[in-house]
């Protein structure tokens, strides 16, 4: 793998690949063509197995469903007096 | 004589530069053709999300910024470390500190807890990654004590131990070794390997009782801010975030980088996995969380609004992922609905920038630590 020397960016608009060395370039060059093979879903897909686990878990997420003072460590017991 | 090599040279750094150029054009048009939906639309029809999360327990020690806190399996201890050079160990139930390690630097970035709750790691400006062992641990081994420590603190019970920094540095181990600052430490599934990021620019894998160095990850172009471990049991991907603006996708056993994105404005301070570890959110100083997938190799949400001008320096989920919180540097918690989009509300409470927030391993609260040396606790 390539050394992971310091690219200065002095604009914005500068192009990151500038100053880079032939070494390093060919480097960006495989590191980009091995991404492109990379085997991809529709965006679709992944958006609903992103939505399909937040629906399943919400009954069970507590700051959905929000937690009594009985629950939760946190929240202060109110003292019951008997009388 | 004009110098052939040189000529030869330049050409083909031209070449390279035209080929990476037009690699990367194709990379986003791939990506492009495949995104036939948006993760908000979706998110439309389900119920508006109301929970307000209220300030529980503010623990104040730290004479100067917090910079990262990590909480412990148990759920109830938090450990925390600060630019003061400490490093506390607290009981979040009864707010109490249970054990204070005095560093002998400065900016201490990044701590963490082992998986047993029986060590602590942290590391900063010393460029240097320890262990050291955590006093009451006999929480997930009951009734065996690590030998020469104390035994089980009553909750309630006030008193930092260890304040004699001389016994605690001989009882440290110094793991991971950097050129640079160690920005995030992270125990792997087990007490025995540690993940670092530094701002050499790379990360690395550490064996705990050896010193040594497993696997070095490079390919960022500037510091790393952030990295975290795939929460999957069988899990070997790591993901990290750097001031290059990218995030990048790690297999821990190729120490191949094996997807990156590069869609953030400036640095990413902060990178979560989604619950499913197929998704991640990252948090950037461009005032924006964006989350990635995986699978689909391209961001799918991005958190922003006009009136949030401020960075972001941690984000975490909800257990069911339906939340996103992120510490800002307007000293607020913005709490965002991650598959509408929308903002929830905005916690205040913090009176400086928020430095780190973690949610609790079972999700019953979340703790933030801020410049203003507190740590809270809100559920």
């Amino acid at each position: 793998m390539m050394a992971p020397e310091e690219v200065e960016e002095v604009e914005e608009e500068e192009d990151p690949l500038s100053f880079l060395t032939p070494e390093q370039l060919q480097a960006y060059v495989d590191q980009y063509k091995k991404e492109l093979a990379l085997d991809r879903t529709k965006t679709s897909e992944g958006c609903k197995v992103v939505m399909e686990y937040i629906l399943e878990n919400m009954p069970i997420d507590p700051f959905i469903i929000g937690i009594n003072s009985k629950n939760n460590p946190y929240i202060e017991k109110k003292d019951c007096a008997l009388l | 004589m004009a110098n052939p090599k040189a000529g030869s040279q330049s050409t083909s750094i031209a070449e390279l530069r035209k080929e990476a150029d037009q690699l990367r054009i194709k990379l986003n048009e791939d990506r492009k053709n495949l995104d036939d939906a948006k993760l908000f639309e979706m998110g439309a029809k389900p119920d508006i999300v109301n929970y307000q999360a209220r300030c529980r327990r503010i623990l104040k020690g730290h004479s100067s910024k917090v910079l990262d806190l990590d909480w412990s399996l148990d759920k109830r201890r938090i450990v925390s470390s600060s630019q003061d050079g400490k490093v506390l160990v607290w009981d979040c139930f009864a707010a109490s500190k249970e054990q204070l390690i005095s560093l002998p630097t400065t900016w201490v970035n990044a701590c963490a807890f082992a998986p047993s709750g029986c060590s602590i790691a942290c590391g900063g400006l010393d460029n240097k990654c320890c262990v050291f062992p955590v006093n009451a641990c006999s929480y997930s081994n009951s009734g065996s004590n690590v030998a020469g420590s104390a035994t089980i603190r009553p909750s309630g019970a006030v008193g930092p131990s260890d304040v004699c920094s001389g016994s605690i540095m001989q009882q440290r181990k110094v793991v991971a070794m950097h050129t640079s600052y160690i920005s995030a430490c992270s125990f792997t599934h087990s007490d025995y390997q540690i993940l670092t990021a530094s701002g050499d620019g790379s990360c690395a894998l550490w064996d705990v009782e050896s010193s040594q160095l497993l696997q070095s990850f490079h390919g960022h172009q500037s510091d790393v801010m952030d990295a975290a471990l795939n929460p999957m049991e069988t899990g070997n991907l790591f993901i990290s975030g750097g001031c290059d603006k990218r995030a990048c996708v790690w297999d821990m056993r190729t120490a191949k980088c094996v997807q990156s994105f590069q869609t953030h404005k400036s640095d990413i301070n902060s990178v979560r996995w989604f619950p499913t570890g197929e998704a991640f959110a990252t948090g950037s100083d461009d005032a924006t969380i964006r989350m990635y997938d995986l699978r689909a190799d391209r961001e799918i949400a991005c958190y922003e609004k006009k009136s949030i001008l401020f960075g972001i320096n941690s984000v975490d989920f909800s257990v069911s992922g339906r939340i996103i919180f992120g510490a800002y540097n307007d000293y607020l918690v913005h709490v965002w609905d991650t598959i509408k989009g929308t903002k929830i509300n905005s916690l205040l409470g913090h009176e400086n920038r928020v430095s780190c927030l973690k949610m609790s391993p079972d999700g019953t609260a979340f703790c933030s630590g801020s410049w203003d040396t507190t740590l809270r606790v809100w559920a």
